[in-house]
C-alpha cells in the first residue's frame, strides 16, 4: 500500500470521514479536515511511520497528497540517515 | 523615566487628550465609530449612539498613539513605562499559574492596546519569558517583535496555517507560553457558536482545543488605554481545562470556550469601545429567539435540562439549583 492510500485510510478511520469524500477532495478544506483535525492526523502519521514532522515541513501543504509527499521525503531521509549510521 | 521619554510622553499625552476631545468632528468616512454604530443599528443589547461612536474612534486613536509611543522607548525606558504607567488588576489570581510548570495560553480578544497588554503580562511573569504568538508576519510582526524584544521577552512569531498550528502545539508541549486571540473571524472554516452579547457568536475552537490537549491554563488578558498615556491591564482568573477533562472532547471544547468568552464579555461590557470587532459582529453572529412570556416555564425547563447535562454548571452557580428545583 502506498503512502497516500495509507494516509487516506488513516484519515477516514481517525477523523470519521467517508472514503469517497477523501478520494474526491483536492484540499483539506474540501475533505472537511480543519487544521486541528490535521494535527491529529500528523500525530498518527508520526507514530505510524516513525518520523518526526517539523512545522517547517508543512509549509505549502494543502492536501492529503501534499502530506503524503512530505511523509515520503521524511521516510527516505530517515532511512538514508539509518544506512549512513550503519555503514 | 528619562527626560526625553518624559517629554515624549507628555507630548503624546497632549495629542491623546486633543484627539479624544476632537473626534466628534471627524468626517464620517473616517469615522470607524460611526460605521460600527451603523452595522449595529437595530440590534438588541449592543452599544450604539453618538456617544459610543465617539468613544470608539477615540479608543482607536489612543491605542495607536500608545503603540507608537511604546515602540519609541528604549529597553530601560520600556521597563520603567511598564512599572510606572501600567496598572494591573487581578494579577494575583494568575501568579501561581505563571510560577507553575504547566503551559499557559494568554488569551485576549482584539481589544485595546493588546500587544502592550501581552508585554505587560509577560513582565509580571517570573522566570518564564518565552512567548509564542500568531501575528501577521507581513505587516505587524516586525514592530511587535521589536516591542517584545525591548520588553526583554523571547518572542517567537508562528507562521499562519498548518505549520503554525503544529508549532503552537509543540510549544505548549514544551511548557511554553502561547498568545492567542480567539475572536479572529477572517479565516475560520470550523467554528462553534457561543452566547455572546445576547447573540450566538461563531468562534474558532483552537484555544480550547490546545488547552485540552496540552493541559495548558488559559489566562484571559485584556488591556485598556488609561489617562495620560497609561495602560490598565486586567488579568482574568485562570481557566483550568482539567475541569472538563472527563467530558467528551466536543462538549469540553464548547464549555471551555464558553467560559473564556464569558470572561471576555464581562470585560468588554465594562468598556465596549475598545473592542475592534463591532463592525464584524453582526455578520459573524446570529440572533437568538426573544424571551417568552413570564408565565411560560419553557426557559426554566430548558435550564433544568442544561443543568442535568452539565453538572459543572451547578457547581459554578449553586443558585441555579433553587431556580430549577
Amino acid at each position: 500500500m502506498d503512502t497516500f492510500t495509507t494516509i487516506q485510510r488513516l484519515a477516514a478511520e481517525r477523523l470519521d470521514i467517508p472514503m469517497d469524500t477523501l478520494l474526491r477532495a483536492r484540499t483539506f478544506g474540501e475533505a472537511g479536515i480543519d487544521s486541528l483535525a490535521t494535527l491529529d492526523l500528523i500525530t498518527a502519521l508520526e507514530g505510524r511511520f516513525g518520523i518526526a514532522i517539523a512545522p517547517e515541513d508543512l509549509d505549502g501543504v494543502h492536501s492529503l497528497s501534499d502530506l503524503a509527499a512530505v511523509v515520503d521525503r521524511l521516510v527516505t531521509r530517515a532511512s538514508h540517515a539509518c544506512e549512513e549510521a550503519l555503514a | 523615566m528619562g527626560v526625553a521619554a518624559t517629554v515624549i510622553a507628555k507630548a503624546y499625552g497632549a495629542v491623546d487628550m486633543a484627539v479624544a476631545a476632537a473626534t466628534p468632528f471627524a468626517q464620517k468616512r473616517f469615522h470607524q465609530g460611526w460605521r460600527a454604530c451603523q452595522a449595529l443599528s437595530g440590534m438588541r443589547d449592543t452599544p450604539s449612539g453618538p456617544y459610543f461612536a465617539r468613544a470608539l474612534l477615540a479608543s482607536r486613536w489612543r491605542c495607536a498613539l500608545l503603540l507608537r509611543y511604546a515602540l519609541r522607548l528604549t529597553r530601560p525606558q520600556l521597563r520603567t513605562f511598564l512599572e510606572d504607567r501600567v496598572t494591573y488588576e487581578g494579577a494575583a489570581y494568575a501568579q501561581h499559574v505563571f510560577n507553575g510548570t504547566r503551559p499557559v495560553i494568554l488569551a485576549a480578544p482584539h481589544y485595546g492596546p493588546a500587544p502592550i497588554g501581552f508585554v505587560a503580562a509577560a513582565h509580571r511573569m517570573s522566570g518564564r519569558r518565552t512567548l509564542n504568538l500568531f501575528y501577521d508576519t507581513q505587516h505587524l510582526a516586525p514592530q511587535i517583535a521589536l516591542l517584545f524584544e525591548r520588553g526583554g521577552i523571547d518572542a517567537t512569531t508562528l507562521l499562519d496555517g498548518l505549520p503554525g498550528v503544529l508549532a503552537a502545539s509543540r510549544a505548549l508541549s514544551r511548557n511554553e507560553f502561547l498568545v492567542m486571540m480567539p475572536d479572529a473571524f477572517d479565516d475560520i472554516t470550523q467554528t462553534l457558536a457561543l452566547p455572546f452579547y445576547g447573540r450566538m457568536l461563531r468562534v474558532a475552537p483552537g484555544t480550547a482545543f490546545f488547552a485540552l490537549r496540552t493541559s495548558a491554563w488559559i489566562v484571559p488578558v485584556m488591556a485598556t488605554p488609561a489617562r495620560q498615556l497609561g495602560v490598565h491591564v486586567t488579568i482574568g482568573r485562570p481557566i483550568d481545562p482539567l475541569r472538563f477533562a472527563g467530558l467528551e472532547e466536543p462538549q469540553a471544547i464548547f464549555l471551555l470556550s464558553r467560559a473564556l468568552f464569558t470572561t471576555f464579555e464581562r470585560e468588554i461590557r465594562r468598556a465596549p469601545e475598545h473592542w475592534y470587532n463591532w463592525e464584524t459582529f453582526p455578520r459573524v453572529s446570529t440572533c437568538v429567539a426573544p424571551p417568552g412570556r413570564l408565565d411560560d416555564d419553557a426557559p426554566l425547563r430548558l435550564l433544568r435540562d442544561k443543568c442535568e447535562a452539565s453538572p459543572y454548571l451547578l457547581q459554578d452557580v449553586p443558585e441555579l439549583e433553587i431556580l430549577v428545583r
